[in-house]
């Protein structure tokens, strides 16, 4: 049974969305990225217990690169989440593995490395060291997420909903251009746009990142993904209005092989900015020569 | 733990036999290499399994060393070719190869004897992932380009492992590994090897509420590059094992260039280090063969406004290499271009070469290879035919003009 995931924008959409969602995916300060909210390890743990309560499951991110004067602080982290009752734990780099295994902590991780979750020989890689869980990339095609789902004994997750991560920098690329050009910076939130397309643009405390300039919406798809034996389907709210995203999980809870394509098309119209995102378009990496 | 003081090794990059010929004779001790599969320079010239055999014979016979690059991230159809592929590297007598995905690390540790290095495609920045991976059968880490003193110093004292550190070239303003601009801006994929360098681009800056944030220059993430010259001495003490050069693609004037001044540097520290003095003069060789300023980012500093690049392609440097010519129709004057570097209509540009006055024209029409008149010529090595009134002939090259 594929379960809904949610990554809720603030505290309040917990609260409303705690119905419709199976699980949720929480983001802490200085050790996630990616994330529309960062929380405090006691803001944490408060919604954990409040998932707990309700029986829902509740993962958490620490999907940032690691420095070494930050591993004093995961570890840290990671042993107070050891003390909570989470679901699993978001990684992308190599020190989380490396500490769980050496702590033996008790809770599954995720191998979150978005854009390298791309075949099954590496999702069984991880899952022979003890990684039950696995974000897929969303730069792969539908065919390539089943035939994953197919090949590997993992647990999978897929991002189906919402603006989708393209670039992460330890640089603060907004603000080096600000103070270069002496403008003043008011924002943490910017666009970068080119030949009319706008990509949202964050320069934070952790550096600078970049969005699609479109909202994957994978709803369609997800009647096979189901059928397939994925695990997760991952809804994103990050920069969606904050009632549209409930009426989005509404739509992926409520949907069926009858209403699904009726619903589906009902997200292309609620924004301007839609797309399928790689699920029918293959990456090339070879240009074609000419003679 | 009590580090030897071990030589380090100059590492070059080659991106055909050429260039690793050169690459070896101007000093450096090693070379790596893209192999026909799993490397993510696809669009580079890169070697067959018979040029490897020539390319380790070659390198083996001077007491050096080759490492083939299969660092693409694969994608399920992929890995299918990969143990035939690195069997036949083992057979090619290869000293190493450079790994991002860890299915090619466990297929060649469990297959083959290969040495296995891992990739900066991993970031990797910190001792306890320096540890997982060496317990996974790495023998050296080649680290993220954000790794700073300190992070080396911590890693060499706790972790028994080669470590292996960019000192020249280009940077990728993204964390490796983490940008995939290129698939969703080119639909190229930039962790197969793709990577249309959308970091070079330049775009409108607009702020939350769509306001546009102008100025003299339009955004870029553009970094300047990295020349770590001056603090070669302090890596050699802090025990780093490999000095890396970035740049397969670049030219043999570039490689000669780079691979002799940091062989020198190297030599005169490792041979009287009381006496040695920091040579101004190396550094003006560098900047003078350089693509654009250089700096020496994550190592020293956080990376400020004095570590970007917003002034575009306005120095004389390699970066104005837009094409080279490989054919002139005399009737239609229509000369066809194969491209090094994004120019577009209306670009002031020259013409130079062996048997021709330097030619100074406005490009006015490009046509792609379907026929198509274009605006921009964004893609390395794209093919495309641009008028010019006066006779050009194949091997002319193409450079911005100011």
């Amino acid at each position: 049974m594929t379960k809904i995931m949610v990554i809720p924008k603030n505290r309040k959409m917990i609260d409303n969305l705690i119905s419709k969602s199976d699980a949720f995916l929480i983001g802490i300060e200085n050790l996630s990225i990616n994330l529309p909210t960062y929380y405090t390890i006691d803001e944490v743990e408060e919604i954990v217990k409040f998932l707990n309560n309700n029986k829902k499951k509740v993962f958490i991110s620490l999907n940032m690169n690691i420095k070494n004067n930050n591993l004093e602080l995961l570890e840290e982290t990671m042993l107070k989440l050891n003390d909570m009752k989470i679901d699993g734990v978001l990684y992308y780099d190599m020190a989380v593995l490396n500490l769980w295994k050496k702590r033996q902590l008790k809770y599954d991780l995720v191998w979150s490395q978005e854009h390298f979750a791309t075949n099954y020989d590496t999702c069984n890689y991880y899952n022979s060291l003890g990684v039950k869980y696995g974000l897929l990339s969303t730069e792969i095609t539908l065919d390539e997420v089943k035939d994953i789902v197919k090949n590997t004994k993992m647990s999978l997750i897929l991002p189906v909903f919402g603006y989708l991560p393209m670039f992460a920098s330890f640089r603060h690329l907004v603000n080096n251009y600000l103070e270069y050009f002496n403008h003043e910076k008011n924002t943490n939130n910017y666009y970068m746009e080119k030949e009319g397309k706008k990509y949202p643009l964050i320069d934070d405390n952790n550096g600078t990142f970049v969005y699609s300039g479109n909202i994957i919406n994978g709803l369609a798809e997800t009647i096979e993904l189901k059928e397939s034996g994925l695990d997760y389907i991952l809804l994103n709210s990050f920069l969606i209005d904050d009632q549209k995203f409930a009426d989005i999980v509404e739509m992926f809870n409520s949907s069926d092989k009858e209403n699904v394509d009726e619903l589906d098309n009902k997200i292309f119209d609620m924004f301007d900015n839609v797309d399928k995102g790689f699920l029918y378009k293959e990456t090339v990496y070879k240009v074609k020569k000419n003679d | 733990m009590i580090k030897e003081r071990k030589k380090p090794e100059l590492l070059a990059p080659a991106g055909d036999m050429m260039r690793l010929k050169w690459a070896l004779n101007y000093g450096a001790d090693a070379v790596y290499i893209g192999g026909s599969m799993f490397g993510l320079r696809a669009n580079a010239t890169n070697f067959t399994i018979e040029e490897i055999k020539e390319a380790t014979t070659y390198a083996h016979n001077l007491g050096k060393k080759v490492y083939v690059t299969v660092n693409i991230i694969l994608h399920n159809q992929e890995s299918a070719q990969l143990l035939s592929y690195l069997k036949d590297l083992e057979k090619a007598n290869v000293d190493a190869i450079i790994v991002g995905d860890p299915t090619v690390i466990d297929v060649a540790i469990k297959n083959t004897n290969l040495e296995v290095h891992l990739s900066t495609q991993q970031s990797t920045l910190n001792r306890e992932a320096v540890t997982f991976w060496k317990n996974q059968g790495i023998t050296r880490i080649v680290m993220a380009r954000e790794t700073s003193r300190e992070d080396l110093i911590d890693i060499t004292n706790n972790v028994d492992i080669e470590i292996e550190t960019f000192i020249h070239g280009a940077m990728c303003a993204s964390m490796s590994g983490r940008c995939v601009l290129s698939n969703f801006l080119t639909a190229r994929d930039a962790n197969r090897g793709g990577c249309s360098q959308i970091c070079r681009w330049e775009f409108d800056l607009k702020d939350e509420n769509n306001n546009p944030i102008e100025s003299e220059k339009d955004f870029t993430f553009c970094t300047k590059d990295l020349v770590m010259l001056k603090h070669i001495p302090e890596m050699m003490d802090i025990g780093i094992a490999s000095f890396k050069i970035e740049g397969r693609m670049r030219s043999i004037y570039y490689i000669a260039t780079v691979v002799s001044t940091y062989r020198k540097v190297i030599d005169e520290y490792w041979n009287n280090p009381e006496n040695y003095q920091y040579n101004k003069e190396y550094e003006k060789i560098l900047n003078n063969c350089a693509n654009r300023e250089s700096i020496d980012q994550f190592f020293d500093t956080t990376c400020n406004k004095e570590y970007q690049y917003y002034i575009g392609r306005e120095e004389i440097s390699n970066q104005d290499f837009l094409g080279v010519i490989k054919h002139y129709d005399l009737k239609t004057k229509m000369a066809t271009v194969e491209q090094r570097n994004y120019f577009k209509i209306g670009d002031k540009v020259e013409i130079f070469g062996p048997s021709i006055d330097t030619i100074t024209t406005v490009i006015e029409e490009i046509i792609d290879d379907y026929g198509e008149s274009i605006d921009v010529v964004r893609h390395p090595l794209q093919i495309v035919k641009i008028k010019i009134d006066n006779q050009v002939f194949p091997d002319n090259l193409i450079r911005k003009k100011y």
